[in-house]
């Protein structure tokens, strides 16, 4: 087989397994002179802009006859205007490269990329090196850095990777075009640790942790209410909002909205979807136009927020613009049984029985499933009760019939589950409203009625008013183990981090 | 001053088929009520079908289209029909249209026969219309409780259900989650609570619908009233061959024509060779290749006992019955009140029928006819021969069958109901 034919079948074997991501300028490695090396020059002595015209990658493709080095990065991801995620992978037979640096435009470096990375194997990338080098000194091949710009991106003057060599002068490597939508970014971080096999607490601590977090908080941050459409007659001053931040199926929310046709307990009430999916909305609208028309329904608020807010940065956004009193936090998929929920749900609020001097917080609503038993009777923190080293949220009577849980009447909780919450609205904005750090609408609950614990008011778990919660038509979790586990300890590691040490009801 | 002259009641009719455009017992028995109606002249009966065929060219004209030469009577075509949910996807099919045609006609009371294909949602538009309209709903099959077809047999195991709940259901549907059986059951009952008055044609219909949330005062009993021709295949006293079986009705699986064909080849295996069976029925080209091989190689394995006579309607059911002795309804799911054990009886057959639900409840054992254990070929293979020998039998049953429930009876009882949800409409107003 001729050299040629080699190199052909490993780009084409190379392309099939890395799913067809392709260096931006592959060439070939040129080969280490036989003579002892120049010294290497210095990095910043180097004019940007010959530093831009050398910036190349090394190809995966060439190397294989050429020399036993492959650099490739696949994404580059904006976590923040202070660091960026990096996911890429080495193949350094020789072991040769001693670490990797980002270089800002004017020549500013951050050191100690690749030896603070977290490696991750690549089986595509061991696939294409095997045959022609055997197995390297080590397997995990992949790595995924979080990293400190060392200055701020410019316009026209790139950032870059140089690949610091042993012996040899430093290459250059163009990043890959920074991915700046936190929303694509949260999804290649996620999947990218899915690499990282079962979540641990160095790779949390050290890099999906703060990635995540970092990129959450960008989702959320400043979401406003950009559009609203308002259904059937508007009533007098609301004395409750209801917030519903949407991700059901529209079945699913029809049903949810007609359990409340006809109720008279929500004659002083004004229904609010909030949506960051304007497709979503639309839909939604369309829907909405008709069933004002066939049904006996509370005045209706469609407001969006902006694509991909997420669900906690929506409800903040919407309680801003809410005319309730009370907010009522409600995910789509609870559906009242019966009518005259909600005066009972705010006559416990109003009167909740706490410590003397306690002012009212949150008062959470008893849930049920359809058939019967317990859905939600109340939240604590602990740790323990799942492997790794962070709190989690214990559901003390979940799943058991109804009749055989503790008594029935209102009760102090923990926490209470945001599925069906009500807060009035100025504590909700003094506490904040609730923290979109955490990811796919999971802990944030917790999260808000921890604040008003902390700030001395009461979080109640009221009686049984009949509604039934379908479960898992709202939240947003995703095909696939790994995700999902990496997204749960994601959210059980913020909590630690914010709750762990101070709050006594841990 | 001049006043308006009193219009008689208008009663708007809604049935899913019209039997000009579908031949089928729901559409066929609705549109004989609307003639009797009609003819008696008490009210203005209009009636309203459902089409499958567009009516006009433009999707943005009505879709809405007449019938010729019957003013009072309108065609419907929707689209979109949730079977799941038994409403239509797009409700400005609703709020649109319909209510437009129905606040034009404005009737005084609604009567609907059937929703398939027009969802139940109508109910709602019709009280959001007119508030104090009575509405008058029949009863045919367990579709608002069952999503499986509205048998009320369990998909993967072909059993007989008692009872449907969220977790059931998602056992005979594993795609579809409890939660949405939870959000079907609430939605059709909240729909269905807008009904003033249900007519069930049997007890057996009646009851499932009462354990299932219905409230009992509502659901009224009230057979399918039928009027046949007055000529019978046979005068009194003669009878047929004591050994010719018939089955009348739609090929579908559940009419349990295959059982009846097993039972046949079991009569034959066992050496029995005094009976003759032939079955007439349609709807063999919408069934699926399994169906349809195995009811083709039934036939084949029975040549010289088993004649196949195709499609039929009511002008030839004389015809067919003339050689009958007995009329064969061996159903694999409950049934409701199936017509062809009336027009059997109409034509002194009796009946040979499995030993649940409507048939078993229409179809007196011993008296008017035999039962069998539903889905059991050996059993009715039994009950045949037994049939096919004992003329003393077949002369005690033939005798033993009362009169059919005719159309003037219940166009009686209908009429009464209207009076009185009329009358109770009026109280309410003044």
């Amino acid at each position: 087989m001729s050299a040629g034919s080699l190199v052909g079948r490993a780009r084409r074997l190379a392309l099939r397994l890395l799913g067809g991501v392709e260096p931006v300028v592959p060439v070939t490695e040129p080969a280490p002179p036989a003579a002892e090396p120049p010294p290497a020059p210095e990095v910043e002595a180097r004019p940007p802009a010959l530093a831009v015209e050398a910036i190349e990658t090394l190809s995966p493709f060439d190397a294989p006859d050429r020399a036993p080095l492959g650099v490739s990065l696949d994404h580059c991801v904006v976590v923040d205007e202070e660091r960026v995620f990096l996911q890429g992978w080495l193949w350094d037979a020789e072991g040769v490269v001693e670490d990797f640096a980002l270089v800002g435009p004017s020549g500013l470096r951050t050191g100690g990329v690749l030896s603070a990375s977290v490696r991750v194997p690549r089986p595509p990338v061991s696939e294409l090196y095997q045959p022609y080098f055997g197995p390297p000194a080590y397997q995990d091949l992949g790595f995924l850095a979080l990293v400190a710009l060392p200055e701020p991106w410019l316009a026209g003057r790139p950032t870059y990777l140089e690949v610091v060599r042993r012996c040899r002068e430093p290459r250059p490597m163009r990043l890959p075009p920074p991915m700046r939508d936190p929303r694509f970014g949260r999804e290649v971080v996620l999947l990218a640790m899915t690499q990282a096999g079962h979540p641990s607490a160095a790779a949390l601590d050290r890099l999906l942790g703060p990635a995540l977090q970092g990129l959450q908080r960008r989702a959320a941050a400043g979401a406003a209410v950009e559009a609203e459409e308002r259904f059937g007659s508007a009533g007098e001053g609301p004395e409750a909002s209801l917030i519903v931040p949407t991700a059901a199926a529209i079945e699913v929310m029809q049903g949810q909205l007609l359990s409340f046709a006809g109720d008279p307990g929500l004659a002083a009430t004004e229904v609010l979807y909030g949506f960051d999916d304007p497709d979503l909305a639309a839909a939604w609208k369309r829907r909405l136009f008709h069933l004002v028309r066939l049904h006996d329904l509370p005045p209706v608020r469609v407001l969006e927020a902006r694509r991909g807010a997420g669900p906690a940065a929506v409800v903040n956004a919407a309680a801003a613009v809410a005319g309730g009193r009370s907010l009522v936090l409600l995910h789509s998929d609870v559906v009242a049984e019966r009518p005259g929920w909600l005066p009972r749900l705010l006559e416990t609020h109003r009167g909740a029985p706490g410590p003397p001097g306690v002012e009212l917080g949150v008062t959470g609503a008893r849930l049920g499933y359809p058939d019967g038993t317990v859905q939600h009777g109340g939240y604590e923190l602990a740790r323990g009760v799942e492997p790794g080293p962070w709190l989690s949220v214990v559901a003390p009577e979940k799943g058991l019939p109804a009749a055989l849980c503790r008594e029935p009447g209102a009760r102090p909780a923990g926490a209470v589950s945001g599925a069906c919450l009500v807060i009035d609205r100025e504590l909700f904005a003094t506490l904040g409203g609730l923290l979109g750090e955490y990811a796919l609408g999971d802990f944030e609950d917790v999260d808000l009625c921890r604040r008003a614990a902390q700030a001395g008011r009461a979080v109640v778990l009221a009686p049984d008013l009949g509604l039934v919660h379908l479960e898992e038509q709202t939240q947003r979790w995703r095909d696939g183990w790994g995700r999902n586990a990496w997204t749960a300890a994601y959210n059980r590691w913020l909590a630690t981090r914010r709750w762990g040490g101070a709050d006594p009801a841990v | 001053m001049l006043t308006a002259p009193k219009r008689r009641p208008r009663v708007l009719l809604v049935v899913h088929g019209h039997p000009s455009l579908v031949v089928g017992g729901g559409e066929v028995f609705s549109h004989e009520l609307f003639q009797g109606l009609r003819d008696g002249g008490e009210l203005e009966p209009i009636l309203l079908a459902r089409t499958f065929e567009s009516a006009h060219a433009s999707p943005r004209s009505t879709p809405f289209r007449g019938v010729s030469g019957e003013p009072d009577q309108i065609l419907w075509h929707t689209a979109g029909y949730d079977g799941f949910f038994k409403s239509l996807d797009d409700k400005g099919q609703y709020t649109g249209p319909f209510r437009a045609l129905l606040e034009s006609l404005a009737p005084d009371l609604v009567h609907v026969q059937h929703t398939d294909g027009l969802g139940l949602d109508l109910l709602r538009q019709v009280k959001r219309s007119f508030p104090r309209c009575p509405i008058v709903y029949t009863l045919h099959e367990m579709q608002a409780i069952c999503h499986a077809d509205g048998l009320m047999v369990r998909t993967g195991t072909r059993e007989l259900c008692e009872r449907a709940s969220p977790e059931r259901c998602h056992g005979c549907f594993p795609e579809l989650r409890p939660a949405l059986f939870y959000l079907r059951n609430r939605e059709i009952k909240a729909t269905l609570a807008l009904v003033d008055r249900f007519i069930a044609p049997s007890h057996f219909l009646r009851d499932r619908y009462v354990a299932w949330g219905l409230p009992a005062e509502k659901v009224l009993y009230e057979e399918y009233g039928r009027s046949f021709p007055a000529a019978r295949p046979a005068a009194e006293g003669e009878e047929p061959p004591l050994g010719n079986f018939a089955f009348f009705g739609q090929l579908l699986p559940t009419k349990g024509v295959l059982t009846l064909l097993e039972a046949a080849r079991i009569l034959v295996a066992s050496g029995f060779d005094g009976f003759r069976l032939a079955v007439s029925g349609g709807s063999l080209e919408r069934q699926k290749d399994d169906f349809r091989r195995a009811f083709a190689e039934g036939l084949a394995a029975l040549s010289g006992h088993v004649s196949f006579l195709g499609r039929y309607d009511g002008r030839e059911l004389a015809r067919r019955m003339r050689d009958v002795a007995w009329v064969v309804v061996p159903s694999t799911w409950w049934e409701n009140s199936p017509l062809v054990i009336q027009e059997a009886f109409h034509y002194r057959r009796p009946v040979i029928t499995a030993d649940v639900g409507g048939m078993a409840e229409k179809v007196r054992d011993g008296v008017d006819g035999l039962h069998f254990r539903v889905g059991d070929a050996a059993a009715l293979a039994a009950t045949m021969r037994r049939a096919a020998t004992d003329p003393a039998l077949w002369r005690r049953l033939a005798a033993g069958i009362g009169e059919v429930y005719s159309m003037s009876a219940t166009l009686d009882v209908h009429h009464r109901l209207y009076r009185q949800l009329l009358a109770e409409a009026a109280g309410g107003a003044a």
